[in-house]
């Protein structure tokens, strides 16, 4: 049995339906992440979670008790909030401490722990300063401290890097890394940045419009995209539909637009309407043709050298975008825009996906 | 607001003794507060929004309830009965209150009217006129300096805008009294220089001015507040534009501060068709307003239905002249605006 | 810039200064003649005394309508913070129908002339059997000093983050205590601003409390007033000069000392 167990989780404001029969487990000390964009309705599970919303539909539990009703200072849980609700009346000590008040904890054991607690984040000796006083990502780890001070069964986090700038995200990232195989909290994490998504969690659930659309590992999500949507979402790709002909020869997919593209594996059957990803970094490109298997001509757009990486964002003959990434590119120069390329596509990385909406002809 | 420095911020030995004292009433503070009693309130009404809703708008709609609405509603039916010998209310439904206010005819020639209450309504009225002009033409120039001026002394400056407004109205009129009375300072002063003057006091001008003070500030303030809104790189594209001074003034400057200039206006203007302390202290009895006619037909008179009547009126009007106010600029945005 | 404007800028200044005096010169002319050994004001003045003080410090009437008015101004300032601020929780944090219009009665005591308010209440109440007291005065006193607590109050709340009150909850704060340990001290700038506003308007509120008071619970603006439409004594200047002091420099001396500036940011 899991710790966490959301179990059909439904929330509706007005007419509107934020979240929709959503179902997911999170094991003891596991860490998973609620991944989609804004207005998906990840931050309203998250804060159902919390307390701070009430289901309309489904149930929650935690540890085995059903919480689907306890209100949030029932629940014994740590929440870090986006733009860290530090008590601005209070001094750094007193927001960490505030928990093991409200728990009645006395006095001398609170400020050990409150210590303990500041230690952990590397913040020592700011206990009598005020959050005010303190830089963005300061206040962030007082908040990270104020919420695990208390031992609580849950951590929940919703978007607590994003307001950040990119330096301090990224060292936020490791030491919440860090903290949290330290302690071994089970942590939800709520984000729209895939980036932290598949750095921190062992397990990603991905929402769209409310919807639970996929989860499973960073790895799982990234390379079997099982929908139109996390395909999209994920990663940078070109999109292309047709139909699938499966043969002895192996999979096929041939676009709507002529294009004959060999696949590696797939299980989806013969005359299956699909979609291809064309993962951007999985393609290759050469001025001069390969002979491999699938392997397209094109015409340059644009060159946009971003130093680790370069994006080729080409035409092909058959009329569609497609963006390629060449990692540690350095020929640069020889590329221009209205240049004849050939780019490949590895065919046991070519991603097939159903398409959903029943692929009526183009 | 005791906040609890004591808990596990700050080293403070001296207030050892104090914190224990704080920590133990906080103890008892959280078992109240986490007691079923209280807890099984929560409980009941968790997730139940309307409820906590009317109980906590309730507190303030309930309170005007029992201390306005319902003396108001008693007036109103006050306003239907009758003044018995001695003050007594006769509980007889008649219309003779409303009637002798009125039903007397108008003068439309020299707009006068016979009738008392008519005259002084109007006279009301027209006072309200004179001093939200006074107000407007006083208040709109230091509204605009404080709004564009860049001085370190702009807060102080308009702290003293407010001052006036926390002391007590009858010193104000009070201080009216001192200047303008027949011994007062301006006789005095004007003597000095060798002019011989009696007194100003009780006479249409000295309520005016005495009501164009008091209420001042009532114009200036959310006059200043949209000055001060307005971005001043507007003014100065203005000027790159070949606007002069005065035509950016009334091109740009003017439009954009007439939200102010109106919930001014209106402050003003409703504001001053009530007083009642102004035409008493500063005015000849000829200069009596709505206000005076009721509390000496309450207090003097004993009339109460009569002065109910009279009351009931005075609201009449003053709702109607809201509810036109109200087409141009919501009240909430009058009252509420200035505050935030 | 140019002349032109220089000479605009000077005319706008000039015509504010004016204003200014209009607006002070004759409060400040009290205090000036409060402190003058003549009965009549003179000018250029002459001597500097404090006759009339000793006068007002001599009056037991006085003293007791100044008591009477702290204890009325006290109570109706401490009563109308609790009622309108629980009243502006409900107003800026729930939904309800209707919520505009009813926001507009909570103002309409600031535009009922005080003479109907006063009218209406001592009729009302005379008809419920009850007696003239301290309680009525508080009363009346709290339905007309109300909206200025409910109008700084609710707009401390429009600036308020409510996460901060979410994380307290899910450290393990229930409703009240969240109340009493964030929610109130946050607010309490707008507050004790709104407070303080009730506490001088209640004060100095003579209109409607001349039908409320009876001799026992006389206040000072009834005093004063009894005594300038009777006969005018120099006393009344240094009587009004210690009220300005009360109203005006003891709340500026607070937020000055408290450091917070609460009555320049709130606006009024």
């Amino acid at each position: 049995m899991s710790y966490v167990q959301i179990s059909g989780v439904t929330k509706t404001f007005g007419d509107v339906r934020a979240v929709k029969d959503v179902s997911f487990e999170a094991e003891r000390g596991e860490f998973v992440s609620l991944l989609g964009p804004s207005g998906c309705g990840k931050t309203t599970t998250l804060r159902m979670i919390a307390g701070l919303e009430t289901p309309t539909e489904g149930t929650i539990e935690i540890g085995g008790e059903d919480v689907t009703k306890q209100p949030a200072y029932e629940r014994d849980i740590g929440m870090v909030f986006q733009h860290y609700a530090l008590f601005p009346h209070k001094t750094v000590g007193e927001n960490v401490g505030f928990p093991l008040k409200m728990r009645g904890v006395d006095k001398a054991e609170r400020r050990e722990r409150v210590a303990d607690a500041l230690e952990m984040v590397r913040l020592p000796g700011t206990m009598d300063r005020s959050p005010t006083e303190l830089s963005g990502g300061q206040q962030q780890r007082v908040a990270l401290a104020r919420a695990l001070v208390f031992e609580p069964n849950v951590l929940l986090m919703d978007e607590p890097l994003s307001a950040l700038d990119r330096v301090l995200r990224q060292q936020m990232r490791i030491e919440l890394e860090r903290i949290q195989e330290e302690i071994g909290i089970t942590t939800i994490y709520v984000t729209h940045d895939q980036t932290e998504a598949f750095s921190l969690s062992d397990r990603v659930i991905v929402l769209d419009q409310g919807e639970l659309s996929q989860q499973g590992s960073p790895l799982e999500i990234y390379e079997n995209p099982q929908s139109e949507f996390v395909g999209e979402f994920i990663g940078q790709s070109t999109k292309l539909s047709g139909t699938v002909t499966a043969d002895d020869d192996g999979v096929t997919l041939r676009t709507d637009s002529g294009l004959s593209l060999e696949s590696g594996e797939s299980n989806l059957t013969h005359d299956t309407p699909a979609l291809a990803f064309l993962r951007a970094e999985k393609l290759s490109i050469s001025k001069t043709p390969t002979g491999a298997a699938n392997e397209l001509s094109a015409t340059v757009t644009t060159v946009s050298y971003l130093g680790e990486k370069t994006l080729f964002f080409c035409t092909l003959a058959t009329g569609e975008e497609i963006t390629v990434a060449e990692h540690g590119f350095t020929n640069v120069g020889e590329y221009g825009s209205g240049d004849e390329v050939f780019i490949t596509i590895p065919e046991e990385k070519l991603l097939l996906v159903e398409d959903a909406s029943n692929g009526e002809p183009a | 607001m005791s906040n609890e420095q004591e808990s596990t911020g700050g080293v403070r030995t001296s207030s050892a003794e104090g914190g224990e004292l704080r920590e133990r009433v906080f103890g008892l503070r959280t078992a109240v507060l986490r007691s079923d009693a209280v807890t099984g309130v929560f409980d009941r009404i968790t997730g139940r929004e309307r409820v906590f809703a009317s109980v906590q708008a309730g507190f303030g709609l309930g309170w005007m309830l029992v201390f306005l609405f319902a003396p108001l509603l008693y007036i109103v039916s006050l306003s239907f009965w009758q003044r018995g010998a001695g003050g007594v209310v006769v509980q007889e439904f008649t219309l003779a209150n409303y009637e002798y206010i009125l039903t007397e005819s108008v003068d439309l020639a020299s707009l006068t009217f016979k009738n008392l209450y008519l005259t002084i309504l109007f006279q009301s009225l027209k006072y309200g006129v004179f001093v939200t002009v006074g107000a407007l033409l006083l208040g709109y120039v230091p509204a605009y300096f404080l709004g564009r001026t860049v001085t370190k002394w702009k807060a102080a400056l308009l702290l003293l805008v407010v001052l006036p407004f926390w002391v007590p109205l009858i010193i104000r009129y009070y201080a009216w009294i001192l200047v303008l009375g027949n011994q007062g300072l301006l006789v005095s002063m004007l003597g000095w220089v060798g002019i011989e003057a009696s007194g100003f006091l009780y006479t249409e001008l000295a309520v005016v001015s005495g009501l164009t003070q008091a209420l001042l500030p009532f114009m200036i303030l959310p006059i200043y507040n949209s000055v001060n809104e307005i971005d001043s790189s507007l003014i100065e594209s203005a000027k790159t534009m070949g606007a002069t001074p005065l035509r950016s003034f009334y091109e740009v400057t003017l439009p954009l501060t007439l939200p102010g200039v109106s919930a001014g206006v209106i402050l003003v203007f409703i504001l001053s068709v009530g007083s009642y302390m102004a035409p008493a202290l500063l005015g000849a009895p000829s200069n009596t307003m709505v206000a005076n006619l009721i509390e000496s037909t309450f207090g003097q008179n004993l009339d109460w239905p009569l002065a109910s009547a009279m009351g009931v009126v005075y609201l009449f009007v003053l709702f109607g002249l809201i509810s036109v106010f109200n087409r141009f600029v919501g009240l909430d945005d009058v009252f509420g605006g200035g505050a935030e | 810039m140019s002349s032109r404007d220089e000479l605009g800028w000077a005319a706008v200044k000039g015509t504010t200064g004016l204003v200014y005096l209009f607006l002070l010169f004759p409060l400040l002319a009290v205090v000036i003649i409060s402190f003058q050994p003549s009965k009549y004001p003179t000018f250029p003045p002459e001597g500097l005394s404090l006759t009339w003080y000793e006068a007002f410090l001599d009056s037991d009437r006085m003293l007791s309508a100044l008591t009477n008015s702290f204890i009325v101004a006290l109570g109706a300032s401490v009563c109308a913070g609790v009622v309108g601020t629980i009243t502006a929780l409900g107003f800026v944090r729930r939904s309800f129908p209707g919520k505009n219009v009813l926001s507009s009665v909570l103002f309409l005591p600031m535009i009922i002339s005080p003479v109907v308010i006063g009218v209406a209440l001592t009729a009302f109440l005379t008809r419920m059997g009850m007696q003239k007291s301290y309680l009525l005065l508080i009363a009346g006193h709290t339905t007309l000093v109300l909206p200025y607590i409910f109008v700084t109050v609710r707009a401390q709340l429009y600036g308020f983050d409510r996460a901060v009150e979410e994380a307290a909850m899910t450290l393990g704060a229930n409703e009240l205590e969240t109340f009493f340990e964030v929610t109130l001290p946050l607010i309490a700038p707008g507050l004790a601003a709104g407070m303080l506003l009730a506490f001088v308007i209640s004060f100095g509120e003579f209109t409607a409390t001349q039908f409320w008071v009876q001799p026992a619970t006389t206040t000072a603006p009834i005093e004063i007033y009894t005594m300038v439409r009777t006969s005018i004594t120099p006393m009344i200047n240094a009587m009004a000069t210690v009220l300005m002091l009360i109203t005006v420099a003891v709340p500026l001396a607070l937020d000055v000392l408290l450091g917070k500036n609460l009555i320049l940011k709130s606006g009024l």
